[in-house]
């Protein structure tokens, strides 16, 4: 895939322009959040904030352009379902945002004129698209103590488990015979439990072809290589950036 | 006599409902097309039969508007015989390829949701509100060759 001259020289400016650098600060800090939020869950592997650099130039086009002290991230564009995605917390993206983070989503304009609340958004945007989930059943109590419910007539797994705040599965787990039938004046173990969405994996942030299917959802077939340009661009810059605006 | 009726009636319905205008029309007013958005690919990919019924499978890609990177917004859409949509399967690169029976064939593996498992075969059930997901090697795909063919795909 050949980029355009006219966009490659619009990212050149970058590595002698200091401006470009503005956000550096702000995406560094969420980065290394999210890198310490999700280290122990299952296939993460720390993200390198350039990657999210790269992408504020690719999005917003750089200082020159009205995007980068707006919707820097593009988050918020009419038409655009990130934003929607974040402020219901859909596709499991209330596992990624802080309290404070789903709160600020919730302001849509705020959302559009603050370019570091927009890199934000773009980057919990980014995650929600790259994590893999699926409902599990999860104990709610820490630790975990196990209870006896003696089988009424008319009872079955499900109505038990709404019935004492449990899920189907930890009656099956814990009651293997259960599985099968179930008999008035049995007596059932279970754990306090409920269905929720929980994290099982992540897909590979260092490959640009996924990040670009995942973030930018198959509409610039050009986008991965315009992030590898990009963060080939990085290696070039020399200096010292300034404090975020 | 019925019979050469009955297909004619049949086809020329699979005509209506491939239709681009009447397609255009039930998806915008469904609100499954976004006015603030560009469509650049509209088609029905085949149809469905599930529990007895007819049900046209929709590719709709649209991008958002943007003076850098347009997002892409690529959804299958399942639409009922009225053409209203009953499910709406968001992807990325993998498009929709051909129908059998309840099932969906698609082009590399998606998730609903966001939620696994993925994969690459949709099968559908209740009216199709209701669509679970497994993988088949693209060299099982269960269709005959072309030249063993007697119709295109459904």
């Amino acid at each position: 895939m050949s980029l355009q001259q006219g966009w490659k020289n619009t990212m050149d400016a970058g590595v002698t322009d200091a401006t470009w650098d503005a956000y550096d600060a702000a995406i560094q800090r969420e980065i290394a959040a999210y890198n310490l939020k999700f280290q122990s869950t299952t296939g993460y592997r720390a993200v390198d904030w350039h990657l999210c650099k790269a992408m504020v130039w690719i999005e917003s086009g750089g200082p020159s352009s009205s995007a980068w002290t707006g919707k820097a991230m593009q988050i918020g564009v009419s038409g655009d379902p990130g934003l929607g995605v974040l402020q219901s917390g859909a596709d499991g993206s209330t596992l990624i945002m802080s309290a404070t983070l789903a709160a600020a989503v919730k302001n849509t304009a705020q959302v559009g004129s603050d370019p570091v609340l927009n890199i934000q958004a773009g980057i919990a945007y980014l995650f929600t698209r790259m994590c893999l989930s699926e409902f599990r059943s999860v104990d709610t109590e820490n630790p975990p103590r196990v209870y006896d419910y003696t089988v009424v007539p008319g009872d079955n797994p499900s109505l038990i488990a709404k019935k004492v705040g449990t899920t189907v599965e930890v009656l099956e787990a814990l009651n293997p015979a259960a599985k099968r039938m179930i008999h008035p004046k049995d007596v059932l173990k279970y754990r306090k439990a409920s269905i929720q969405r929980v994290i099982t994996g992540w897909r590979d942030f260092t490959s640009m072809t996924v990040v670009a299917d995942r973030y930018n959802g198959g509409g610039d077939p050009d986008y991965a290589a315009k992030l590898v340009y990009v963060l080939a661009l990085f290696t070039k810059i020399n200096r010292t950036p300034p404090k975020t605006p | 006599m019925k019979r050469i009726l009955m297909l004619f009636l049949s086809l020329a319905a699979t005509a209506q409902v491939c239709s681009r205008d009447r397609l255009y029309s039930a998806l915008l007013e469904s609100k499954v097309l976004n006015p603030d958005r560009e469509l650049v690919h509209l088609s029905c990919t085949c149809n469905l039969r599930i529990d007895g019924g007819e049900y046209p499978v929709v590719d709709v890609q649209e991008v958002v508007k943007s003076d850098t990177s347009p997002r892409g917004v690529n959804r299958i859409v399942v639409l009922d015989a009225k053409l209203k949509p009953v499910k709406e399967i968001e992807y990325t690169s993998h498009r929709p390829l051909f129908c059998l029976d309840n099932r969906l064939y698609v082009y590399g593996d998606l998730t609903i949701d966001g939620l696994s498992p993925d994969g690459n075969v949709l099968t559908f059930s209740k009216q199709g509100r209701v669509v679970k997901l497994s993988h088949v090697e693209a060299h099982d795909y269960p269709v005959p060759v072309t030249r063993d063919r007697k119709s295109p795909p459904q």
